[in-house]
């Protein structure tokens, strides 16, 4: 097991390494000069030179580098650039909005879509199971900016029903921000739903045409019984690890949605660093994204082995 | 075809005219027709039939579980005197949890992954309203009963920690755990060894005979059925056509249709050199289709206009004998599709002497450092010109290893001699010369996968034709057109990709394939086993012709040991990666022979009757990673007890020696010894 | 239920109507898929929306009723009427015409985008499932990193470093955060593929590797790829309207949808809802129609 759980751990630990190469490599060799590019090409030569020196972009690439990750791992992610305060806090404020964002979208998308998968799966074949499935990942492929369009038209604009702004006003309760924060997260529902749903309809119709499903019932019973102890108990496990991994596509959908609903957080934050060329920031942010992405990907293997005992003994042995 | 006998007692389970029929894109197509048979309280009946007959579907209606687009249009199940057909969905469930009960084809798959054993079985009380701890306990006395060893163990493991073998037995304790009346077994034993197979078989009878359960044993195998039912129905395209008692029906059958069957089958007496196997011409039709006269009548050389237009009555024989044919008292002798004796001229003598193929300590072994699995291990072997040398053993002997090794598709260990001709083949295909690749090429076991299915036959015929004999395409379609037409696939499927051949059509291309470099030895890996019965004979028969035109030899891999004998001149039976025994195919056969290939021979169903002395293997197959110590044999053999020599079949790994001229056995007993042993065997077997 | 040739006509049954019987299914069999596709309405409702967004992007300006780019400041940001039955935008131009010419952008950076990185992913798909062992750790340990972040996330990081912002940085862009992922999948089939016996007989043919990958093995791989492709597809209109929309896309000189969504949702708030709400639908309907196909596809291939 601990022997699984090590190897399972470097691999997390390689992808995170070869991930900040690629960034690295993103925002330091892709750029050709990193000055210029963030002065613009008409800048004055020795102001290039001055930034270049600032940043330490004209030493060595491999020297570049090793200072970067060797900052990173001590937690000083540098200065940004366009709001000249520490990467760190910035981007510590901005989690700091957008975590309820995130939540409430995760706490609504979850329950319901593993529900909808359910449903769909024991009604194989019928019209509300087309529905849903059809449903579903349509919704799931339109871009979340675009729901933010109709969402706001509909509920905004004609019905008056929710606030078009995210924002809500600096000292309102609970039930007012929610009430701004629920057709952004809804954006973020709709495009995660289907693919929930669907991993958790597929791993039930397998389970319900598995042999062992045709024991429980032919043990004599009831179907209450089989779906819940045999069906359900098999099925559920993948969804899991879906369920987990999309907590790093969530981050992502935070950066249309923040910036269609102009909700300042952690999505709008790593969108102007980009259109701001603050590599520093644009970097951290990207790197917390893979970090949250790989620790969410391993616990879910982890407690995906855990809940399986054939896995689990494989890996015991 | 209720037996008119049976007139006082209620059956446990009546077909009264049933018909079930799936929908197919909305057409209701019939799978089965008019059933009606009865089994009787205590009874043990079989239900027996090529794949597509309905006998599953029988199974399954019996318990009223049918597939989401099945249904039963017409006709009554009585389940001791009420129809299941109008019940409750819960009185149904009642009856599953108490009444009746089922043992499958897979049983691992029939087991819940992620739940243990012990829980899956405890279930079975807790529906019938035990408490936890008292269904704890009544779970380890069903396992008891099914006489498993360690059932606290057992009870602790998830179902892919168990061999097939033990997974069926806790199948069959599940089953068995409340007492039902009704049993139903579904191919319970396809997919294990013979050797388990037998073990299970064994089980079913012995509980059976304790509980007086009534029992519906579906099987394709006729041999198992004979071992195991009292009475027996012959099942042809969703028809019942032949039912009467085991024994009579297999000695003396009434249906055409049974008594082609029969033929077919390589039974023990049978030899390649001196009995054809007759075959049964066409096909099952297809499913679903209406079919107005005898649903036999398009492959019946007996058939008349009658036969083709009108339902044929059920015929009443004596004893509860009933044959649905017209002409049931012209069945015995329907005339012979092929000839009785094989072809005309025997050209050569298979050269048993000769040494085609020389293998000298061949070993492989796989995984590197630690851990490490000799799968084979000196391997000494010759095979002549025109020879076929059939291979036996479980699985995990090794079997299939030893035709990769000498295909070339896995490179054996250092020091491995494999000859062709008295010269070195290289130990992997890149390593060998065109010539030589074509003559060392191999029947796979499934066709659907040996086959590219986006390719047609001729290209995948004609394509080995080029890169094997330097031909142009042109010159490789034709000669492909021509082989294919020889191994009789018709030239207007030439062109057609494999999805649209039958397994038996199938299997003759991949034939072709394999006689395109003009092979000296054919591997033929189970080349039969997928197929039925009926198939199995033209293929064996075409197989047959092939080794005396072309004077190739075979290295005939099966698990079935009744075609192995048939087809084999030698026979070499592996087990744990060894030859424990090699000889004349009847020698090995019919004894002395090695205790392992006695209990194999022993382990095998026959349809002629049953041996007399039986002889099991104990316990489970050793891990081929972890060999026992001395013989590998000592923690199973049936002979090691009292042998005077168990010191020595501990320790010391006994040689391959020759006991007699030609015969070689690894055995530290003598040929004496064993053949007082031995001498109480069923000389049949 | 296609019934199959059987050994009637090895043992020389009268089955003569059999055989014709069994040319004609092997004709039908061929078009089995294709008439399946034809009876889904998915397939029809999805190929429909498609097609016709795909012949806008190429004779968009031929169907547009007006010029896209002729402003209009007194009529400005007007709710659909007669002569603009998508309104206005906000200089007063033909919302509808707009509409339409904005398929161009989006559909040949996505179509151009999704081929390069299917015929990439299937080649390193292949290499890595046939070979096994260190080819495949490196090409599946770089698949892991790229999907360790959102295609969005990734696609901003690079575009923030690249100045030129012409669709073929985009097309290239789309294109290598795909490739790695269309690997993953063609392996995965791979896989199963290599294990199955006609690979072993093609070897046994002495056929070299090339020829058993894109012979042998491609073939019975391709309808999960195309499958693939069209999901692919699907990801790439996604990434490629949410960057325009995010104004990190393809600086576009003709109209595009996610521009001018962007560009107008500022007027939602009472003053236009049509200019940014027709161009957001157009989206949704690409994006829907292409997953249509692909459910079609993907039912009628894994049957």
């Amino acid at each position: 097991m601990t022997r699984f759980l090590l190897r399972r751990f470097l691999l997390a630990i390689f992808t995170l390494f070869a991930l900040s190469v690629l960034i690295f490599f993103a925002t330091h060799v892709l750029p050709g000069d990193v000055a210029k590019k963030i002065l613009g090409n008409f800048a004055d030569a020795d102001a290039i030179k001055q930034l270049n020196k600032e940043l330490g972009t004209d030493r060595p690439i491999p020297v570049q580098y090793a200072n970067w990750l060797g900052d990173a791992a001590r937690g000083d992610l540098g200065q940004s650039l366009i709001y000249q305060e520490s990467v760190t806090s910035k981007i510590g404020t901005a989690l700091g909005s957008s975590w309820k964002l995130a939540l409430l979208a995760f706490v609504m998308v979850v329950p319901t879509s593993i529900f909808g998968g359910v449903v769909a799966a024991l009604r194989r074949g019928k019209p509300s199971d087309k529905i849903i499935t059809i449903g579903s990942l349509s919704a799931a492929v339109i871009p979340e900016f675009v729901w933010a369009v109709v969402f706001i038209v509909v509920f905004g604009v004609r019905l008056k029903w929710l606030p078009v702004s995210a924002r809500a006003p600096d000292g309102a309760n609970v039930f007012t921000q929610l009430k701004h924060l629920i057709l952004p997260a809804l954006c973020l529902v709709m495009v995660l739903f289907g693919y929930i749903a669907r991993i958790t309809r597929a791993g039930v119709v397998e389970a319900l045409d598995a042999d062992y499903t045709r024991t429980a019932r032919l043990k004599g019973l009831s179907n209450r019984m089989v779906i819940n102890k045999h069906v359900l108990r098999n099925a559920l496990t993948p969804t899991i690890a879906v369920t987990a991994t999309q907590i790093g596509y969530l981050l992502g959908g935070l950066v249309a949605v923040e910036s269609a609903f102009g909700y300042n957080g952690f999505g709008l934050l790593l969108l102007e660093s980009v259109k701001g060329k603050d590599f520093p920031l644009t970097q951290a942010c990207v790197m917390f994204i893979g970090v949250v992405y790989v620790i969410t990907t391993l616990l879910a293997d982890v407690i995906y082995t855990l809940l399986n005992p054939r896995i689990r003994q494989a890996v015991l042995a | 075809m209720t037996s008119s006998d049976a007139v006082s007692v209620t059956p446990t389970l009546q077909f009264d005219h049933v018909e079930v029929a799936y929908t197919v894109r909305g057409i209701d197509r019939p799978v089965l027709r008019d059933v009606s048979f009865s089994v009787m309280p205590g009874e043990a009946y079989g239900l027996v039939g090529e794949s597509g007959c309905g006998k599953s579907t029988a199974a399954y209606a019996a318990l009223r579980y049918l597939p989401r687009n099945g249904k039963i249009t017409g006709g009554q199940i009585n389940f001791e005197g009420s129809d299941l057909v109008s019940q409750s969905d819960e009185a149904i469930r009642l009856l599953r949890s108490k009444a009746m009960s089922m043992v499958y084809q897979s049983p691992i798959a029939a087991l819940n992954p992620s739940l243990r054993v012990g829980g899956q079985i405890a279930e079975v009380f807790t529906i019938g309203g035990a408490g936890k701890a008292e269904a704890h306990e009544r779970a380890v006395a069903a396992l008891n009963k099914v006489q498993i060893a360690d059932v606290g163990k057992v009870m602790q493991r998830y179902p892919h920690e168990l061999s097939g073998g033990m997974a069926q037995r806790v199948v069959i304790a599940m089953a068995l755990a409340t007492n039902p009346r009704l049993l139903i077994l579904d191919e319970p034993t396809t997919g294990l060894d013979a050797t388990v197979e037998a073990e299970v078989l064994d089980l079913v009878r012995t509980l059976r005979a304790d509980s007086g359960t009534s029992v519906l044993f579906i099987s394709h195998n006729l041999g198992v059925i004979r071992s195991m039912c009292d009475r027996v129905g012959v099942l042809y395209a969703g028809q019942l056509v032949e039912e009467g008692n085991t024994a009579q029906i297999l000695n003396d059958p009434r249906h055409p249709y049974t008594v082609g069957l029969l033929r077919c089958i390589p039974r023990a007496g049978l030899r390649k050199d001196l009995h054809r196997l007759d075959t049964i011409p066409g096909s099952l039709p297809p499913l679903g289709t209406v079919i107005t006269g005898c649903v036999y009548a398009d492959r019946c050389s007996i058939a008349t206009e009658q036969c083709r237009t009108e339902q044929p009555p059920v015929v009443q024989l004596v004893n509860g004998h009933s044959s649905r044919c017209f002409h049931p008292d012209l069945a015995p002798d329907l005339p012979r599709n092929t000839e009785v004796t094989t072809v005309e001229v025997v050209t050569r003598a298979p050269d048993t002497e000769g040494d085609l193929v020389t293998l000298a300590a061949v070993s492989k072994t796989f995984g590197k450092d630690s851990s490490t699995v000799r799968v084979l291990t000196d391997i000494a072997l010759s095979l002549g010109a025109g020879e076929t040398l059939g291979l036996v053993g479980e699985s995990g002997s090794g079997k299939t290893t030893l035709a990769k090794v000498l295909l070339g598709l896995t490179p054996p260990d250092g020091g491995s001699i494999v000859q062709l001709d008295g010269k070195a083949l290289g130990a992997t295909i890149a390593g060998r010369s065109a010539a030589d690749v074509g003559a060392v090429q191999i029947v796979f076991q499934n066709p659907d996968s040996a086959l590219n299915r986006r390719h047609a036959v001729r290209r995948i015929v004609g394509r080995a034709v080029v890169k094997l004999g330097g031909a142009t395409k042109e010159q490789g379609n034709a000669k492909a057109d021509s082989l294919l037409s020889e191994m009789r696939v018709d030239a207007r499927l030439h062109a057609a990709k494999p999805v649209m051949l039958s397994g038996g059509l199938k299997q003759r291309v991949a034939i072709a394939r394999a006689f395109a470099g003009n092979p000296r030895l054919v591997v033929c890996d189970e080349p039969t086993s997928a197929l039925d019965v009926s198939v199995q004979a033209a293929i064996l028969n075409l197989l047959v012709d092939l080794q005396r035109t072309e004077n190739v030899s075979y290295l005939f891999i099966s698990h079935d040991l009744g075609v192995v004998r048939y087809l084999s001149d030698r026979i070499a039976v592996l087990y744990l990666g060894r030859i424990m025994e090699l000889g004349p195919a009847e020698t090995v056969f019919s004894g002395p022979h090695h205790p392992y290939t006695e209990a194999l021979v022993s382990s095998l169903p026959s349809i002629d009757g049953e041996a007399t002395n039986r002889v099991r293997l104990l316990g489970e197959v050793p891990s081929v990673a972890n060999p026992p110590s001395g013989c590998v044999l000592h923690t199973r053999c049936p002979r090691r007890d009292g042998s005077g020599v168990e010191e020595l079949c501990d320790t010391v790994e006994p040689d391959l020696v020759e006991v007699e001229p030609g015969h070689l056995m690894r055995c530290h007993l003598s040929l004496e010894q064993l053949r007082r042993l031995q001498v109480a065997v069923d000389v049949l077997m | 239920m296609t019934s199959v040739v059987n050994d009637a006509q090895v043992n020389g049954a009268p089955a003569s109507d059999g055989r014709m019987r069994a040319e004609q299914e092997a004709k039908s069999r061929r078009n089995e898929r294709i008439r399946f596709l034809l009876k889904k309405p998915s397939f029809i409702i999805g190929s429909i929306i498609s097609l016709f967004w795909l012949a806008c992007a190429f004779f968009g300006e031929a169907i547009a009723p007006q010029d896209p780019f002729v402003q209009d400041p007194i009529n400005k940001l007007k709710e659909p009427y007669g002569a603009h039955w998508f309104g206005t935008d906000n200089l007063g131009r033909d919302v509808f015409s707009r509409v339409i010419v904005g398929a161009r952008l989006i559909v040949l950076v996505a179509l151009a985008a999704t081929i390069i990185s299917a015929v990439l992913g299937t080649i390193l798909g292949l290499v890595a499932g046939y070979y096994k062992g260190k080819v495949d750790e490196v090409i599946m340990r770089t698949a892991d990193v790229f999907m360790s972040v959102p295609t969005i996330v990734l696609a901003l990081l690079i575009t923030s470093s690249v100045s030129s912002k012409s669709m073929w940085v985009v097309i290239l862009i789309i294109a290598l955060v795909f490739t790695p992922i269309v690997a993953r999948t063609a392996r995965a089939s791979v896989l199963g593929e290599a294990e199955l016996d006609y690979v072993a007989a093609a070897t046994l043919r002495t056929e070299k590797t090339p020829h058993i990958l894109f012979k042998e093995v491609l073939p019975n791989v391709l309808p999960s790829l195309l499958v693939e492709f069209t999901v692919r597809l699907g990801y790439a209109i996604f990434a490629i309207a949410t960057l325009s929309f995010l104004g990190t896309g393809v600086s576009p000189e003709s109209p595009d949808w996610g521009t001018q969504v962007a560009t107008h949702r500022g007027f939602l708030n009472g003053l236009n809802v049509s200019a940014t709400l027709f161009p957001a639908l157009a989206i949704a309907s690409l994006s829907i129609g292409v997953n249509l196909l692909q459910d079609a596809l993907s039912e009628a291939f894994e049957r």
